[in-house]
């Protein structure tokens, strides 16, 4: 057998249901007949589009944001939930990203392990939640850079060909909500099933001084994503996109992964699993990211105790640092644990220090970048909720 | 945009009926909607397209992606092409190629998500295939268990590499067709193609096959 033939057994996957078919066509057909909202720009003659690639939950537009493997320890079941999502949770007009955390010289911080340590003990003593339904909550936002005639610009951050920062005027800030519940193999679903939903936000200036360069541009509230000048990033919220409940099927789901309590095996485990992609990542950073990972709680397969494992393999990081008394998009304080950095960014953990709670993970500017000073959060996903239910998950559509 | 007059869901089906261009010989759709109460809208070719290409496109997606990531972005695919139909010029290339140009750039937008389905793919085994097609798991038998080298060195391609390969592997593109739905020049097609297949067969121990 070839390498063709190898990806097409590796890679193939089974037609889509008649459901999934009647879904896209139902979508497709409600684009064409959307209506244009007051105020909102848009091309002459067409109608108001849905920013179609740029509701992605997951990733949103190419942020090289490294702690993109974290999740995929485990949690390959959440991934495909999260993918669905399912309802708003903040609403509208919650505060718009903080501007960062400081400069350069404050993102050195200090020494963590002390206060890693510590977060073990108070994971380890949590209680298990306990329910039918795993159901998590997230809200996702990331700086983008505006240039001349309404159009964002590719930013250094961005994936893809190099950038051109020429006629920048000002950044705003998007946002999602995300909403999952996956329930486990059943009687009845020997598969299990996953539901959710996806809502754009809207979008608005990032700063005071965004608004006033905003104020001057015209007061747009809509943009025109360069990379598909018929997608727009709109000021208003957008549609809540459903999905589910559906099997859980295919070999992607990754249900049956179980974590190691241990830290030494944990890390191991996740080096185990992350080495075949050696793509850039040293082992302390794919160790970090991981760890970070799965201390969210965003997995139904992470126990307390495997959660305190995970600190502690975070503790046992060589000049692991951190920096108390940040604030997160939402307003929450925490303690940022620096998980790891790229050229231009450096990735935070902030955790609640009173319950050792994984409350945002973002992405920061290392240096002055793209008309941003340092320590300016350029991405983050803020951790609303996570846990095991009895309480069935709401109608979406309701 | 001509896309926005005259189209919308049949009461009584709920089948497409959109009013666009005329690509690639898709067929009328009229009847679908004869049996409706209202205002019969004009058919037109884009449900056409919809009913002819969404399944495939659904595959590539879902073969790059996963299946969870694939339903959004297989409807989100035809909602653009829906939108650029004006600028489809079939002189250009094929209806085909065009929707899997559009295609394999929302898949690029999902960088993330691409690597975590490698990842979970390098961790699958024979187990997860058992329950699936026959053929499948005998298939995996015999690619004698290189499945997560495979899955290792994909992610391991360069974004252009893996979109070249993937519309090889998953769609059968010939390099024309590939030059088409990536707006490329046909000879980087190939030379794209050889790099990519060069590194898979490297990974897999396999250098010096050339075989299909």
């Amino acid at each position: 057998m070839n390498e063709l033939n190898m990806i097409r057994v590796l890679l193939g996957e089974a037609p889509p249901s008649a459901e999934v078919i009647a879904e896209g066509r139902r979508r497709v057909a409600a684009s064409a007949t959307e209506p244009v909202r007051p105020g909102a720009r848009h091309r002459a003659g067409g109608p108001e589009t849905r920013p179609a690639a740029d509701l992605r939950p997951a990733g949103g537009r190419g942020l090289r944001h490294r702690t993109a493997r974290r999740i995929a320890v485990g949690a390959a079941a959440v991934g495909a939930a999260a993918a669905l999502a399912l309802v708003t949770l903040v609403p509208h007009g919650a505060p718009a990203a903080r501007a960062g955390h400081g400069q350069a010289d404050e993102l050195a911080g200090r020494p963590a392990r002390g206060f890693l340590l510590t977060m073990a003990v108070k994971a380890a003593a949590a209680s298990p939640s306990t329910g039918r339904w795993y159901c998590r909550q997230m809200e996702q936002g990331r700086r983008v850079l505006v240039g001349a005639d309404d159009t964002t610009l590719q930013a250094p951050w961005d994936q893809g060909p190099a950038a051109s920062l020429a006629g920048y005027r000002y950044a705003i800030f998007t946002k999602y909500k995300i909403q999952s519940c996956f329930e486990p193999p059943t009687k009845g679903a020997p598969d299990g099933t996953v539901q959710g939903a996806t809502q754009q936000l809207g979008a608005q200036p990032a700063s005071p001084e965004d608004a006033a360069a905003w104020r001057r541009a015209g007061s747009p509230t809509s943009w025109i994503a360069w990379y598909d000048n018929t997608a727009r990033i709109t000021m208003a919220p957008g549609r809540r996109y459903l999905a589910g409940p559906r099997p859980l099927t295919g070999s992607s789901s990754g249900r049956d992964i179980t974590l190691p309590a241990n830290p030494a095996q944990l890390r191991a485990f996740y080096l185990d699993h992350q080495a075949l992609f050696s793509n850039g990542g040293t082992p302390n950073e794919i160790v970090s990211e991981d760890a970070a990972g799965t201390m969210e709680s965003g997995q139904p397969n992470t126990t307390p105790a495997v959660r305190a494992a995970a600190f502690r393999v975070l503790a046992s990081l060589p000049g692991i640092r951190m920096k108390p008394d940040v604030q997160d998009p939402a307003g929450q304080y925490g303690t940022a644990v620096f998980l790891g950095q790229t050229r231009s960014t450096l990735t935070l953990l902030i955790v609640d220090p009173a319950t050792s709670a994984a409350l945002c993970i973002e992405d920061v500017a290392r240096q002055p970048v793209a008309h941003v000073p340092a320590g300016t959060v350029l991405y983050y996903t803020l951790f609303v909720s996570s846990g095991w239910t009895n309480t069935p998950p709401s109608n979406p559509a309701g | 945009m001509k896309a926005a007059q005259g189209f919308g869901e049949s009461p009584v089906t709920g089948q497409l009926l959109l009013k666009g261009d005329t690509h690639d010989g898709v067929p009328d759709v009229t009847a679908q909607s004869e049996a409706g109460t209202g205002p019969v809208p004009a058919a037109g070719e884009f449900a056409g397209i919809y009913e002819r290409h969404f399944t495939e496109i659904h595959r590539y997606i879902a073969g790059r992606l996963g299946r969870d990531v694939a339903d959004d972005i297989a409807a989100d695919t035809f909602v653009i092409a829906l939108r650029k139909q004006d600028g489809f010029d079939p002189r250009r290339g094929t209806v085909r190629a065009w929707l899997y140009g559009i295609a394999t750039n929302l898949v690029a937008q999902q960088q993330r998500a691409e690597r975590r389905r490698y990842r979970a793919l390098a961790r699958a085994g024979a187990r997860d295939l058992a329950d699936g097609p026959e053929e499948r798991v005998v298939s995996w038998v015999a690619a004698e268990g290189l499945q997560p080298q495979l899955a290792s060195a994909l992610a391991r391609l360069s974004r252009e590499e893996r979109d070249v390969l993937l519309l090889v592997a998953l769609a059968d593109f010939s390099h024309e067709e590939i030059a088409q739905a990536l707006g490329i020049p046909y000879g980087t097609v190939g030379s794209r193609l050889n790099r990519a297949r060069k590194k898979i067969r490297n990974a897999l121990g396999q250098e010096g096959q050339t075989d299909e």
